[in-house]
């Protein structure tokens, strides 16, 4: 089966971040990694929620979200439930890439990957996870446990191999930390997290290249953790120096994470020189880590919490005898990696697996094959037999530096409180996983089985001898639940927003404020939100506007952007996007909102430039395609723009239904290239809703009656009677009024003529298509008829209310260039009225269907011309 | 290129050099506050302190280091015996 043209070796750097990368490249100091870059291919990696390494890890090596694969935190219950541990392998309920090559006859290696203990009898080697976990304390012994290595007669070849952090000597230290003399070692346990880091890394790759060296092998899998664990310890004191910072640390360690990097570039140089170009290479990170002004000093007080840090791209980089040569790849994700790979050994796909095969990367790509699932396959994949004991008190050490990292409180003396808090921590993450997903159904299942569930509560005895400091570090309190119900919500409120549950996102944001503030939860973006939802644009204005007063972030003038935006404050949307920007210039969502902005500013030129940046950043993204598009079209690029709006199509994961109108649009305006400005097609539209609108009293009963006359059936429920204002009726349907919150029923109006006031035209869903027949009428007319129709002095205009109508009118017509849905004529009341028959002509011809011209001017009764200026 | 293989333990001297033999060319980067690159041909003096370029070189380095520790002991060792 081994064939040298499948060798592969997956290099996996924990955290590692291109923002690092380039500067130290560009400097020539990371030659290794440049060289791999200039043979190959490059990219940036998306992360997953939520992102957790364990997780994330072993959807690389499965091809599988984690609700699959099983992996769902850094912590496990133990098989006998007597406590908990750092998470084994026990926990992967699918096989991973190496089990299924050991199925079909290749040979792995695997070391340091997370997790891996306890070792699979996989055809190849396995130094797992375990191998590098010493103690510190030079007096106490290390055995290697029974599943450490497999196989186990390697163990003693390969025990050696294992540095110790006490053997890290000050030449390893003074590169990466020069005036690490001055530190006090009393208080700062800087340089002990150094050592043990170093050391544990120094295992792996000494393991690592002597398997590489002396085995034979197909596969090869290595995993570092130095980059991201250096970032976790060190990132604060990175450059440039964060206000909070002492000087005096920020001079000693602001050369670590640095370090960190060109360590692992000089580990690269040396695995590199152990293979040959027949050998495929990857170097992966499964997420970045920030280095900006979004470090966090001050971690909040929820699981995981560290994880805040990780930034949504990390790198990918491959280089080999069938991968393209010095050439930028896309939208490339962590659960592609394993179908690519098996894809590489010529091996089918499993359909069952979320990701996609890589074909990008390839010079001459394949087809790929597929299979239903490997899950469901007969035969000997080197997976355990059943679930593997391991002793406790192992553990502990373990558990510690997760604890250490911050990546979990320190688990509960109580070992009851301590498995249900995991158990807890565990239903939350896959909570999270379906989050991240979108699927928000099973998210808020789990969600809400969690926060109705009944939890145990610190009592005042649990506050009594050692316990108390730990407590009262995790910031308990007597009478607090022993569960943290806080992020729970947190969850339910993001996604009561998305689904727009605008009262059960009121109650949740309640619940959260009520609740005692153990950590500081920014909630003013879901605020902001709920109340946009509600329609007091103003006010979510006024919050963002605080926050930013409080605190700038490019997030919160993004948010603020896209509320100016909504009121139409082009000028104010373009400057908010531009401070985004300036926050973070590599925001491919930032580039796509202020090229939207200059559409309507109509600097076409600058608007398509930011949504090619946009697109540049993340090539798959349907709006910024779409945005592209739209630039083209008003600069009389048609040809592009057609293509930037497929493009926009058949990214989306559902029908992109603006991009197929505009699609549809523009292969008119090529087949009519002198009408280029008219926004009306005279034809039919199948399933087309005609919409009758206008300012209130601007003739759009009269025009709802003479479509029914005419033979379009009216959407009516008739629950408004006719009256002194509208002897005729008002043809209304109730549910228009609150079509923000919801639009479903528009279904119902297809085929069929519906009126909707003008304020409310833009809630119509895209999906459709739309016959807009907008009726104007002089405004001080309208104006005066709503006076007499409420009771008030018709000679008495309030000037305000002028203001606003004219506002809406605007509103109308930039609305309805920029929706490719909508066609609309405007139709003079006056003209309705005085010549008749010509609008009967225009609104038939535009409405595209046989009707009874007859019967709609019948309709027209002069005498109901009133309030005439 | 390659390096001859030689090794001169030398007693009551603390510092052992070691030669080794490659078939590959080596380019080890020593972390001083200049990365320098030696080019291929020349031999490496291991010294007790170690440096991060032999940690990067893996195995072999890890283990040449540790050869020169525990020499260096066995030398202290008979140092303090006579």
């Amino acid at each position: 089966m081994s064939n040298k043209k499948n060798k592969t070796l997956l290099i996996g750097w924990d955290a590692a971040d291109w923002e690092i990368i380039w500067p130290l490249i560009s400097k020539g100091e990371m030659p290794a990694l440049k060289k791999l870059i200039s043979r190959g291919v490059y990219g940036n990696m998306s992360t997953m929620n939520p992102p957790y390494s364990p997780m994330l890890w072993s959807s690389v090596a499965t091809g599988k979200t984690p609700d699959k694969h099983g992996v769902l935190g850094f912590i496990e219950l133990m098989p006998d439930m007597k406590g908990v541990r750092p998470v084994t392998a026990n926990s992967r309920k699918v096989k991973a890439i190496w089990n299924i090559l050991h199925n079909q006859g290749f040979k792995s290696n695997l070391i340091g990957w997370w997790p891996s203990f306890p070792a699979e009898p996989i055809n190849g080697v396995v130094v797992t996870d375990k191998f590098q976990k010493v103690k510190a304390d030079p007096d106490k012994k290390n055995p290697m446990l029974k599943g450490t290595i497999h196989p186990e007669s390697l163990t003693q070849e390969l025990e050696d191999l294992r540095m110790f952090p006490y053997e890290i000597t000050k030449a390893h230290i003074l590169p990466c930390i020069p005036k690490a003399a001055e530190i006090d070692q009393e208080n700062d346990k800087g340089l002990r997290t150094f050592a043990r880091i170093l050391a544990e890394n120094t295992s792996v790759h000494a393991a690592a290249t002597n398997l590489i060296r002396t085995t034979k092998w197909d596969f090869t899998a290595v995993y570092y953790d130095l980059i991201d664990h250096f970032c976790h310890a060190f990132m604060k004191f990175h450059p440039p120096k964060l206000n909070a910072v002492p000087q005096h640390l920020f001079e000693i360690y602001n050369q670590a994470v640095v370090s960190a990097y060109k360590i692992q570039d000089m580990m690269l140089e040396r695995t590199m020189s152990l293979i040959d170009d027949d050998t495929t290479v990857i170097v992966m990170s499964d997420h970045g880590y920030e280095s900006g002004y979004k470090r966090i000093l001050k971690m909040p007080k929820y699981p995981a919490a560290p994880a805040l840090e990780h930034r949504q791209f990390g790198i990918f980089v491959a280089a080999g005898p069938n991968i393209k040569q010095n050439e930028k790849v896309f939208g490339l994700s962590l659960i592609d990696v394993a179908p690519t790979l098996l894809h590489m050994f010529d091996l089918p796909i499993g359909k069952d697996m979320d990701g996609k095969v890589a074909l990008d990367i390839f010079k001459e790509p394949t087809k790929p094959k597929y299979i239903d699932s490997w899950e469901t396959l007969e035969g000997d994949f080197g997976q355990h037999k059943e679930v593997v004991e391991t002793d406790q008190l192992n553990e502990q050490e373990a558990l510690q530096q997760l604890i250490d990292l911050g990546y979990i409180d320190k688990p509960d003396e109580d070992i009851g409180i301590a498995i249900l808090k995991t158990k807890c921590d565990l239903k939350h993450n896959l909570g999270r996983v379906y989050l991240g997903k979108k699927d928000f159904e099973k998210a808020k299942k789990i969600l809400l089985e969690l926060i109705n569930d009944t939890y145990p509560k610190y009592q005042k005895s649990d506050f009594e001898g050692e316990k108390k400091e730990e407590l009262e570090k995790q910031g308990y309190k007597e009478g607090d639940s022993v569960v943290d119900i806080i992020p729970y919500y947190m969850d339910l409120l993001s996604i009561s927003i998305a689904q727009n549950e605008i009262e059960n996102a009121e109650h949740y944001l309640s619940q959260l404020r009520r609740l005692d503030k153990r950590f500081d939860i920014n909630t003013y973006f879901s605020e902001a939100k709920i109340l946009v939802a509600k329609g007091k644009i103003h006010q979510a204005l006024k919050v963002l506007q605080a926050a930013k007063n409080n605190k700038p972030n490019a997030e919160v003038w993004y948010q603020i952007g896209k509320i100016h935006m909504q009121l139409f404050q082009f000028e104010k949307a373009k400057e908010a996007f531009e401070n985004a920007l300036n926050f973070e210039v590599d925001r491919a969502k930032f580039h796509q909102a202020l090229a939207a902005t200059l559409i309507h500013l109509k600097d076409y030129e600058n608007a398509a430039e930011h949504a090619l940046i946009s697109i540049e950043l993340v090539k798959y993204y349907p709006e910024a395609h779409y945005t592209l598009g739209e630039a083209l079209e008003k600069l009389g690029d048609l040809e592009n723009a057609k293509i930037a709006y497929e493009t926009a199509n058949s990214l989306k994961p559902v029908k992109h239904v603006k991009a197929e109108k505009a699609i549809e649009n523009i292969d008119d305006k090529l087949v009519n290239k002198t009408n280029l400005k008219d926004k009306a097609v005279y034809k039919y539209r199948k399933d087309q809703i005609v919409i009758v609108s206008g300012l209130p009293r601007s003739g759009t009963s009269v025009m709802m009656q003479m479509l029914n006359k005419g033979g379009v059936e009216v959407l009516t429920d008739a629950n408004r009677k006719a009256d002194a204002s509208n002897p005729k009726g008002y043809f209304e349907y109730d549910p228009v009024m609150s079509i923000h919150k919801d639009n479903k029923w528009l279904d119902l109006a297809q085929n069929k003529s519906v009126k909707v006031v003008a304020p409310l035209l833009k809630f119509l869903d895209p999906k459709y298509r739309y016959k807009v027949i907008f009726m104007s009428r002089d405004l001080n007319e309208i104006v005066k008829s709503q006076q007499k129709m409420i009771g008030k002095d018709p000679e008495t205009l309030p000037t305000r209310l002028f203001e606003t109508y004219k506002k809406h009118l605007h509103q109308v017509d930039v609305w309805k260039d920029k929706e490719p849905s909508v066609e609309l004529i405007y139709v003079d009341y006056k003209d309705v009225i005085n010549d008749s028959k010509t609008v009967v002509d225009k609104v038939t011809s535009f409405v595209g269907v046989d009707m009874n011209k007859d019967e709609m001017l019948k309709c027209v009764d002069k005498s109901l011309y009133r309030n005439k200026l | 290129m390659f390096c001859c293989f030689t090794s001169h333990p030398e007693k009551g001297n603390v510092q052992q050099v070691i030669n080794y033999c490659f078939v590959k060319q080596i380019t080890l980067l020593k972390m001083t506050n200049k990365n320098k690159i030696l080019t291929n041909n020349q031999s490496y003096t291991i010294t007790i302190e170690g440096s991060l370029g032999l940690l990067a070189y893996g195995d072999i380095g890890l283990r040449a280091w540790r050869e020169v520790k525990n020499n260096n002991n066995i030398n202290k060792i008979d140092n303090h015996v006579k």
